[in-house]
């Protein structure tokens, strides 16, 4: 009776159970590498407008985490350098994740680069490296798709520099972060997903007035100087309209 | 031979949960093993093999491979077998009901962009995007023609 229970059992387990393991890109190398030779054959997944898939495509997407970007510019100043930082939990050793910036309809925008590791934080260098490492590459492809790589390697938080482009001030910054649990399995893993408009801020023309001081005008600045604006021309149509 | 009894109600159980109101009929297409070897799989591994997409036994379209999700990695010929779940799936969506061109198949029409004439597809992109925005695209054309050169698969009836 028992045995005949356990094959009943083995044939529901055979029936129902799926034989497919999954193995994934522990290399970020692999992600620009042939879909013949296992590679993601030009896919990276992260999330941009040029591509609109992210790490959730293959992981599983689990509870959100909570992830700190600092140094993304609310203004984009042409040809300027900045330095981005995207600050996870301490206790979570084993992240990856591609970054792109892109226009709204998925053209590179500015240039993204992997730092000197003597210019980070220990925050930001591998754990697993003797020589300061970030983890960090850069993939370029025939297009000019510029996507940064960034290995898991125990890292703490990550930090990049990006170059805005000279003719546009409005971009796009995506990532999608693989926080994983190393059980080795797709399941079980945390994603956090990030497409963030950024310099849009700058469409706001500051009055001429302004630009003496060499500052960037508060709203309220703006404001007042609007209603002294109006203010004057009432002013002289009410003189106009006295003679 | 409660077994036995067992299994019965089994197989009965799959063969009722696959049967469809209007059941399908007729016979799988057939189209260019080697070209599919060569241009077909990248693509379909490319565009549709992930795990959370077409690399599920769950769902009719399935894309196997190395990279990808893979189907059983005791299997000493795990690379030819995953090929041809490929390619047997792939030919399975090459369906119409007879009157229609292969071109109007889910393996075209699921991907495309519905403004291209393509159909739903719960695959799209997170900003709403199928995986290919117009029959212009590269991977697109490459699964155009060699379903334009198969047979197809025709039958009456069923539903997809």
């Amino acid at each position: 009776m028992i045995s005949g229970r356990l094959w009943q059992l083995g044939v529901c387990v055979g029936a129902l159970a799926t034989t497919s393991t999954v193995y994934a890109y522990r290399n970020p190398e692999r992600f620009g590498a042939p879909v013949q030779e296992g590679g993601g054959g030009g896919k990276f997944f992260t999330l941009s407008r040029a591509e609109g898939y992210g790490c959730a495509a293959c992981h599983s997407q689990g509870a959100p985490i909570a992830v700190d970007i600092r140094g993304l510019p609310a203004i984009v100043v042409p040809g300027e350098q900045y330095r981005i930082t995207l600050d996870w939990p301490d206790d979570r050793p084993s992240v990856a994740l591609n970054v792109e910036m892109t226009t709204n309809d998925g053209a590179p925008f500015g240039q993204l680069i992997a730092p000197d590791p003597l210019t980070l934080s220990a925050a930001d260098l591998c754990r697993v490296s003797d020589e300061p490492s970030s983890g960090q590459s850069v993939s370029i492809d025939a297009a000019g798709r510029r996507v940064l790589l960034i290995a898991e390697c125990g890292q703490a938080q990550t930090s990049f520099d990006w170059i805005s482009p000279l003719g546009l001030t409005e971009g796009y910054f995506s990532t999608s972060i693989t926080f994983s649990n190393r059980n080795g399995k797709l399941d079980g893993d945390q994603v956090v997903d990030v497409s963030e408009p950024f310099g849009r801020q700058s469409a706001v023309k500051p009055p001429s007035s302004c630009a003496i001081t060499g500052r960037a005008p508060t709203r309220f600045g703006a404001l007042a100087w609007c209603l002294s604006v109006l203010a004057l021309v009432a002013r002289a149509a009410t003189r106009h309209l006295t003679i | 031979m409660t077994w036995a009894r067992s299994l019965t109600v089994m197989l009965a159980l799959c063969g009722f949960a696959c049967r469809t109101d209007a059941a399908w009929s007729g016979e799988l297409g057939r189209a260019d093993f080697a070209v599919f070897e060569q241009e077909i799989y990248p693509v379909l591994m490319r565009d549709c093999g992930f795990a959370n997409c077409h690399g599920v036994e769950q769902r009719p379209f399935q894309v196997w491979g190395p990279g990808r999700s893979r189907l059983d990695t005791r299997a000493t010929n795990i690379v030819e077998l995953e090929r041809a779940r490929t390619y047997a799936r792939a030919l399975s969506m090459l369906y119409t009901d007879g009157s229609r061109p292969a071109s109007e198949s889910p393996l075209l029409t699921k991907p495309l962009e519905l403004s291209a004439g393509g159909a739903t597809h719960g695959g799209a992109d997170r900003y709403g995007r199928n995986v290919y925005r117009s029959r212009a695209e590269i991977g697109f054309q490459v699964l155009s023609r060699w379903a334009q050169s198969s047979t197809g698969a025709a039958g009456s009836g069923g539903a997809l």
